[in-house]
């Protein structure tokens, strides 16, 4: 992990920008919200959840992307995975010694990674369950079974063959959305105490930046 | 020879409880089939919607147990059922 000063900044010397880029704070509160909608609030399998489903695979492309092409702190290149660095980080934050970072710290570098690759695990699997159909089409199917009129959905369904797989995609599905909301609750613990230990708010980069003199 | 009665009563009870259609049962491709067949199976009062290409037949057993029937709209037999924990 190098460390940087970037002009402009004001998170520090070699601290993560403030605020951070626009993208990156639409994105991670996009998918904040939809992870907590979809996992705790509205009714899996209906149109809204579907909707939020296919919302999340276009922020998360979107992020994927910004990951080649965005300002500095925002690409992969700037936070690479490393157990050991997040370990060492961790034993430093633990002394209470934590060194700053140009972008996120090596144990926040892993719990993202950890958040992206579970988040696309549930959206392939979302995926995966419905066929693919668009929310669209998949309310239309809704509305004209709850009118009664079955013969719309017997047109557009497919052969049973692949219930197996669906079946397994639904578990992976369940298992994995839990997953993130256990990740997404580490990550606030994760941030609350990096916070106290470098004795500034970690949030409000994330949020607005610094306070307007 | 009322105690055996009573015994055999408990001891079926729970058999009485989860059925339900088996996967493969033929229950109709419209409602009112649909219906008819899933009450007459020990499917009671379902509600059905459209999910991820098949029926899906919320109902709930004598017992007021939840569960969860699918049938495939193209055959009209069940494919799938599921407890609702």
């Amino acid at each position: 992990m190098t460390d940087h000063t970037f002009e402009g900044e004001t998170g520090g010397a070699v601290a993560p920008p403030d605020p951070w880029d626009p993208l990156v704070r639409i994105t991670h509160w996009l998918v904040a919200a939809a992870v907590l909608v979809n996992g705790l609030i509205d009714k899996p399998g209906g149109i809204t959840h579907v909707w939020i489903g296919w919302a999340v695979l276009a922020v998360l492309a979107t992020r994927m992307a910004w990951g080649f092409i965005g300002p500095a702190e925002a690409r992969f290149s700037s936070f690479p995975p490393s157990p050991r660095a997040a370990l060492a980080h961790v034993r430093d934050l633990h002394r209470g010694r934590p060194k700053e970072h140009r972008s996120h710290n090596p144990a926040g570098t892993i719990m993202v990674y950890a958040l992206w690759a579970s988040l696309a695990v549930v959206v392939v699997t979302g995926l995966v369950m419905t066929d693919a159909r668009s929310p669209v089409t998949i309310a239309e199917e809704k509305i004209a079974v709850a009118s009664g009129d079955w013969s719309a959905l017997a047109a557009a369904s497919k052969k049973d063959e692949d219930h197996g797989l669906k079946d397994v995609a639904e578990e992976v599905h369940g298992a994995f959305a839990n997953l993130l909301l256990i990740l997404a609750a580490f990550h606030v613990g994760g941030v609350v105490v990096e916070s106290r230990a470098l004795r500034r708010n970690l949030l409000r980069p994330m949020l607005y930046g610094k306070h307007k003199a | 020879m009322n105690k055996l009665l009573i015994a055999a009563v408990f001891a079926l009870a729970p058999l009485t409880a989860i059925a339900m259609p088996a996967v493969g049962d033929m229950v109709g491709k419209d409602p009112a089939q649909a219906t008819a067949s899933l009450e007459k199976a020990g499917c009671l009062n379902p509600d059905f919607e459209a999910e991820d290409g098949h029926i899906e037949a919320k109902c709930h057993d004598a017992g007021m147990k939840r569960w969860e029937v699918y049938i495939d709209p193209r055959t009209g037999k069940v494919a799938k059922v599921k407890a609702n924990d």
